[in-house]
């Protein structure tokens, strides 16, 4: 009668529908949850996203060849596997442990590799640990994490660099509400920057993403895939490759100009 | 907080003490659990002398600068409150108490922390569209119609009975009226497992069933549309007094006795004027099940009571069946049409709240009762059965009525789990109860991610952020007692108009031409013309010539992006703070940037207030 008991209980969990927003943790302004495509900021029901993602991450193999870490091909053949809806234990525990602040939004992607996005948030600093495992045998020079902007988002820099197109009435209102002058640097589609933080501001959302590289980490602005790259030397143990980035969420340009 | 439960313990004691003297002197024997019909009696008595009192307020030019609630409420004290020393004690068994006190307690506790974690204030979106009226009679203003009282009320489904007794244990001390309504909310959940616990002892003479209902109501939340534990409001205070109501009439019947016809009368009109809808539908089966128990012996002989019930089982399965073939376009049109649900809606509603809990053991518990072929179990049966058919018919807001036929649901639940328990050892009996448990908040976790998930707001979970309050005290400080109209979207209305004091058109009902003439507003630049639409939007009760301050939050920007439709909704609204971004500055900044129209009151992160001027 107990183990029967227990069946009926465990039976009358399954009926609990799955949360929508299952992994949502807020880091300042922003919240950062779980998708189809992988970790991503948004705030509120704005509509504005800001992902890390395998889709837009890469890697580059010895011999100078640079492909994303899911490819065109394996998402039309249907391989990528994600952990993202399945209601079992290890996700109703995660999902409970989230709500509690134990722990904070990770995803899983499969292929022939093995793809997780993890984080951690302190205060407003979130750091996104991605692994990737299962690459024996492979021989790769260079690896990039991302983080996507939208088209009218400013992308700059603290001398106040400007990488990405804006309209010139936003930019007149940036620079008139935040006391301070862009200058803009879009002659090239893709953009390396010897600086070591890159900021992220929408005009249709508030607060500031501030990406931050490492000392051994270089940072490139892609306007044509409009993602924000932090390139970091491959070291793989085991044949797992760990790499982080970090980005921390201000109030405003003006705090974030302020503490950086 | 101190002061915010001890304004909210005021709420029930006060009635409870006004009303003792007069339900002992019109009644002489004891009744059991006597503190429903005090606080019954004792309402009324208070409602009935607000409303007298405005009405000399009217008529006499003496009393027209009373501000009502104070004054009455000290005038019955002073009567009335000696009287409880003077009277002989109840027949109290505080030993009773002490066990369903504790478990309402201890459940109530860890519900409340799951519920509100990292959330600083209660989550009733309701609660400030109620204060509004509340803030109306504490300023000396009394109708037995809320609609004649502020324009926030376009349906009266409710007389001010409730509202008046929020006011009184209001009015004597400065209480954050947040804090206030997280407070209550604590005492209405203690109170609907309390009264979860003593409905299932008196269905079943059972402690344990009593202690695993009380754990189901704690944890299993109906969180679409009824609201039953964790929201205060008209409806659920309701559907609480209705299960303390038909517990009593139990315990009664069980000592071979029945409550006075007086009280009995006074009962259910005090359910029915606090809520039409919900309180007609509890009064009738109130005055049902008093007939019933009061004329059982004769009808038991008339009629075949197993016969009787399977009769009614057919009539309910007919009435789900058949309901959405009645022809109700005409009231499922409008707003009803956002409570019309299907069938599987509703399941999925179900789902939210309970897993399948419901679905495995409330049928189980059915059988059970059935089995012990109890009056009393087949009475609670009847009920249950009757309001689950009730809210399975496919006519707009049957869901509402869930909030009576919860607190049943629940009882049966136990019984059903009880009936597999009774079977096992004392270990393996703890070890499911345990289990049980962990199930339980498991499924009410689920069910707070799923509701709270959109109001993320920065390091909580909340409807209201701390900009918007510092912006009401700047209203309230520079405005109160003005003539002034807030206008903005339904939503910051909402929160600012009872937080500040200052009047808005409909606060989050603002009327069809409000909402028509803000998404005209939505469609032009020119600062004059903003102008001139905004002062066409006035309070059919409270008009103004005075200023309109025009709030520009990022809820009111949010709120412009959304479809026309949504935008005419009195059911879609900007639930969670929103911050203002640059494209909203700039808006603010162009129709500051024609002083003679607009002109800068108060800005923070997330709203700007403007000086309208004509």
């Amino acid at each position: 009668m107990f183990i029967f008991f227990i069946a009926l209980c465990v039976g009358a969990f399954l009926g609990v529908s799955q949360p929508k927003n299952t992994l949502t943790r807020s880091v300042n302004t922003l919240q950062l949850t779980t998708s189809e495509n992988g970790l991503s900021l948004f705030q509120g029901n704005t509509g504005e996203y800001f992902y890390f993602s395998p889709f837009q991450d890469s890697l580059t193999y010895g011999d100078g060849k640079k492909t994303g870490l899911i490819t065109n091909d394996e998402v039309k053949k249907g391989v990528v596997k994600t952990n993202s809806s399945a209601l079992n234990i290890p996700s109703v525990l995660e999902t409970l442990m989230n709500y509690f602040t134990v722990t904070s939004p990770s995803m899983n992607f499969t292929t022939d590799k093995y793809i997780s996005y993890s984080s951690r948030i302190y205060s407003n600093n979130l750091t996104i640990t991605r692994t990737i495992g299962n690459l024996k045998n492979v021989k790769i020079g260079q690896t990039s994490m991302s983080i996507s902007f939208n088209s009218s988002d400013f992308v700059f820099d603290k001398d106040r660099n400007s990488y990405n197109y804006t309209d010139p009435e936003l930019t007149a209102a940036f620079e008139h509400t935040f006391r301070t002058t862009l200058t803009p640097k879009t002659d090239e589609l893709y953009i390396t920057t010897p600086q070591k933080t890159i900021f992220i501001y929408s005009p249709k959302i508030s607060g500031v993403i501030a990406i931050k590289a490492l000392p051994f980490q270089r940072i490139l602005i892609d306007r044509n895939s409009r993602v924000v790259q932090v390139e970091s030397p491959v070291v793989i143990k085991n044949g797992t490759l760990k790499n982080e980035i970090t980005v921390q969420i201000f109030n405003s340009p003006v705090e974030a100009l302020k503490a950086i | 907080m101190i002061i915010s439960l001890i304004s909210s313990l005021l709420f029930y004691v006060l009635p409870i003490f006004l009303g003792r003297p007069i339900v002992r002197f019109i009644y002489k024997r004891n009744l059991t659990y006597p503190f429903i019909s005090y606080f019954m009696a004792g309402s009324l008595l208070l409602y009935a002398s607000l409303l007298a009192t405005f009405a000399l307020k009217t008529i006499i030019p003496l009393f027209a600068d009373l501000t009502l609630i104070q004054e009455v409420v000290f005038f019955l004290s002073f009567i009335l409150l000696p009287l409880n020393f003077l009277i002989s004690k109840d027949d109290f068994d505080i030993q009773s108490y002490l066990l369903p006190i504790a478990t309402s307690s201890l459940f109530a506790g860890i519900a409340f922390s799951i519920w509100q974690f990292h959330g600083p204030y209660s989550f009733n979106w309701d609660l400030y569209e109620h204060q509004t009226l509340i803030n109306t009679i504490l300023g000396g203003n009394l109708s037995l119609i809320p609609s004649r009282l502020t324009d926030t009320f376009g349906f009266n489904g409710y007389s001010t009975l409730f509202h008046s007794l929020v006011a009184a244990s209001q009015a004597f001390f400065q209480t954050s009226i947040l804090s206030y309504w997280t407070t209550i909310s604590f005492i209405h959940l203690g109170l609907a497992i309390f009264a979860s616990y003593l409905l299932t002892k008196e269905l079943t003479n059972n402690k344990l069933i009593a202690i695993i209902a009380s754990a189901v109501t704690a944890f299993a939340f109906d969180s679409s549309i009824s609201y039953t534990t964790l929201f205060f409001i008209p409806q659920t205070f309701t559907a609480l007094l209705f299960v303390f109501l038909i517990t009593q009439l139990i315990s009664e019947a069980k000592n071979g006795r029945i409550p006075a016809f007086l009280l009995f009368a006074v009962s259910s009109f005090f359910i029915f004027i606090n809520h039409y809808i919900v309180g007609f539908l509890g009064a009738s089966i109130y005055i049902a099940s008093y007939l019933y128990i009061k004329f059982s012996h004769f009808i038991e002989e008339k009629i075949n009571i197993r016969t009787a019930i399977m009769a009614g089982f057919f009539l309910c399965l007919a009435g789900i069946l058949f309901s959405s073939y009645i022809p109700l376009g005409f009231i499922n049109s409008g707003e009803a049409q956002d409570y019309s649900l299907t069938l599987l809606d509703k399941f999925n509603i179900m789902k939210q709240s309970y897993g399948y809990l419901f679905l495995l053991f409330v049928p189980l518990g059915i059988f059970s009762a059935l089995m012990s072929k109890k009056r009393i179990e087949i009475l609670g049966i009847t009920i249950l059965v009757f309001l689950v058919s009730i809210v399975l018919m496919q006519f707009p807001y049957t869901v509402k009525f869930f909030t009576l036929a919860k607190l049943f649901s629940d009882a049966f639940i136990a019984i059903g789990i009880y009936y597999l328990l009774r079977q096992m050892n004392k270990f393996f009996k703890s070890l499911s109860v345990i289990v049980l448990l962990v199930v339980l908040s498991g499924i009410f976790t689920f069910n707070a991610i799923s509701w709270k998930g959109i109001l993320a707001y920065k390091d909580s979970y909340t409807q209201v952020s701390p900009e918007e309050l510092q912006a009401s005290e700047f209203l309230k400080g520079h405005y109160r007692n003005t003539q002034t109209l807030i206008v903005s979207d339904p939503a910051t209305q909402n929160i600012l108009e009872p937080l500040s004091t200052i009047n808005s058109q409909g606060g989050a009902y603002s009327n069809k031409a409000t909402r028509e003439t803000l998404d005209e507003v939505s469609k032009t630049d020119e600062a004059n013309k903003i102008s001139s639409l905004l002062y066409k939007i006035n309070d059919k009760i409270d008009s103004t010539n005075g200023k309109r301050l025009f709030v520009l939050s990022g809820r009111y920007f949010l709120w412009q992006r959304s479809l026309k439709t949504q935008k005419m909704a009195f059911s879609y609204n900007i639930w969670g703070p929103t911050p203002l971004t640059l494209e909203n500055i700039v808006y603010a900044n162009h129709l500051l940037s024609d002083p003679e129209h607009f002109s800068l009151v108060y800005s923070n992160s997330e709203l700007v207030i403007l000086e309208v001027k004509k």
